[in-house]
């Protein structure tokens, strides 16, 4: 009957800002911004990347109670640059990461499924340092088929239907 | 920690040293240890292993642990899927109580694309761009045609057991021309739901929804989505002989070989992947100094099996893009946030 709605961990509630700012009154340089409906997944990753800056002098990330659903990132830099520009170079940074590994994927996969034409190259392919757990038969080997992903997630004209 | 050791978590045999990472700026004296794109591409590499309508095995190389980790937390939490959310109970004499069943319903794996469906969000009616129905009507009977002192149950009565397969999809709208060639079905038939006595009778209608694995676990597109480090086996001094019978007898089949090097047997780490890190090898005294185990610190090795509804490769490129798109949503709303400050001061 108390039990929190479970839509809360992820829908951010009206009028309520994905980020918020404020200023370490006691640090110079020093922010820390709190970030509604997010966790680890994505606190982890920001605080990673602001480490890799030599100009960001502090940077970690907690989660104030497992029944809040926001994580608070402190940041401290020096004085050539400030918390908020570290912060979107970081994000900028991570989309070029996940931009490089998706590509990356995709073309392993293609290259794969290029060469998985034959069950036996494949094998050998796979056996060459490899091997895995796993070991794969040539003969059983077969693809997932990956078509079929259309994008109509956006449509917009609902149809109302009789239930 | 020495710098060429900064991509090992040293094993040893009472505890793991190096665990934490050290690629940050000036963790190392006159070293650039900071992240630049060159380096990182040099370094970066994916590897497919095994691919099969159900699993992958592929390896991430070069990233670090909060990259791979949100990879793997996204795979489980955060992509979407159509799983039955509401059970419409009709009529229910068996003996698995309404929400007992309701639940077990709720956790078969639907095949269906989501990506064809909205979001229903709260309050809004179901239709048939948001909603797929079933229905589950079985009535459980003795089996007239069974023979007299017949005792089990699945010849003696009809439905004694109701299975995923009973589960009988009702098109709405437009639904049976967009899914006509590909019908949505429970992705395995024979999973167990509830067993019937003759008399026992169960009637509802079920609605499936889009969500994600955040919001309840049956929403999870995967089985198990996990990582471990590549072990590694540095042999440190040659190990010959019957020592190196024994230190293959230390690892699991296929790890190390014996190879004959100018008339002396010696042992050769040949596919360390195989290893489980037991770490019995460090017990033997003949070997203590000449080998040491670690594992990769960057090189992670990806096992992440679907539940069925969306093949393990489109589970990947899905998780990437989910990961793209937080990415965007932190950026809009940081400049937002900015934006705000500024009015407030």
């Amino acid at each position: 009957m108390n039990a929190p709605e479970r839509h809360e961990m992820f829908t951010l509630p009206e009028g309520a800002r994905k980020i918020d700012i404020s200023k370490d009154a006691k640090m110079a340089n020093c922010v820390k911004f709190s970030i509604q409906r997010e966790d680890h997944t994505v606190a982890n990753i920001l605080r990673y990347k602001l480490l890799q800056n030599p100009q960001v002098l502090f940077a970690a990330y907690r989660m104030p109670h497992p029944l809040e659903h926001h994580v608070e990132l402190k940041v401290q830099t020096t004085s050539r640059t400030t918390p908020v520009d570290v912060m979107k170079e970081a994000i900028e940074l991570l989309m070029q990461d996940y931009g490089n590994i998706r590509s990356a994927f995709d073309n392993e996969l293609f290259r794969v499924e290029a060469s998985g034409g034959d069950g036996s190259m494949r094998a050998t392919r796979i056996g060459a340092g490899y091997g895995g757990f796993g070991a794969l038969d040539p003969t059983t080997a077969e693809f997932g088929v990956a078509g079929g992903m259309g994008g109509r997630g956006d449509r917009s004209d609902d149809v109302d239907i009789d239930f | 920690m020495a710098l060429e050791d900064r991509n090992r978590v040293v094993i040893l045999e009472d505890r793991v040293e190096n665990v934490s990472g050290a690629e940050f700026p000036l963790s190392f004296d006159g070293q650039e240890t900071a992240f630049n794109m060159e380096s990182f591409r040099d370094s970066f590499d994916i590897k497919i292993i095994r691919v099969t309508p159900t699993d992958i095995e592929f390896d991430l190389i070069g990233v670090d642990a909060s990259i791979a980790n949100a990879l793997r937390r996204v795979l489980i939490a955060e992509i979407p899927t159509m799983a039955i959310e509401k059970v419409y109970m009709i009529n229910n004499t068996g003996i698995v109580q309404d929400e007992v069943l309701a639940h077990r319903l709720g956790l078969i794996p639907i095949k269906a694309d989501p990506s064809e469906f909205l979001w229903k969000h709260d309050g809004s009616v179901p239709t048939d761009q948001n909603t797929i129905v079933f229905r589950l009507d079985v009535t459980c009977e003795v089996n007239r045609a069974a023979e007299t002192g017949e005792t089990d149950p699945k010849i003696k009565y009809i439905n004694s057991a109701v299975y995923s397969s009973q589960l009988v999809w009702d098109p709405k709208g437009d639904q049976g021309v967009r899914f006509e060639s590909n019908p949505i079905k429970p992705v395995h038939d024979e999973i167990l739901i509830t067993k019937l006595r003759p008399g026992q009778t169960i009637s509802c209608e079920l609605h499936c929804e889009k969500g994600v694995g955040k919001d309840h676990a049956k929403f999870s597109p995967v089985a198990t989505a996990s990582y471990r480090l590549l072990p590694e086996i540095q042999i440190l001094e040659d190990i010959t002989g019957d020592d190196a019978e024994l230190f293959r007898s230390c690892f699991p089949p296929g790890v190390v070989d014996i190879v004959e090097e100018r008339g002396v047997r010696k042992a050769k780490v040949v596919n360390p992947r195989k290893d489980t890190v037991s770490r019995e090898v460090l017990r033997h005294k003949q070997f203590e100094g000449k080998v040491r185990l670690t594992r990769v610190r960057n090189h992670f090795i990806f096992n992440v099996e679907s539940t069925g509804a969306i093949p393990p490769e489109t589970l990947i490129s899905q998780a990437l893009d989910v990961l793209v798109e937080k990415c965007e949503i932190s950026k809009t709303a940081l400049a937002a946030a900015v934006k705000n400050g500024e009015e407030d001061e």
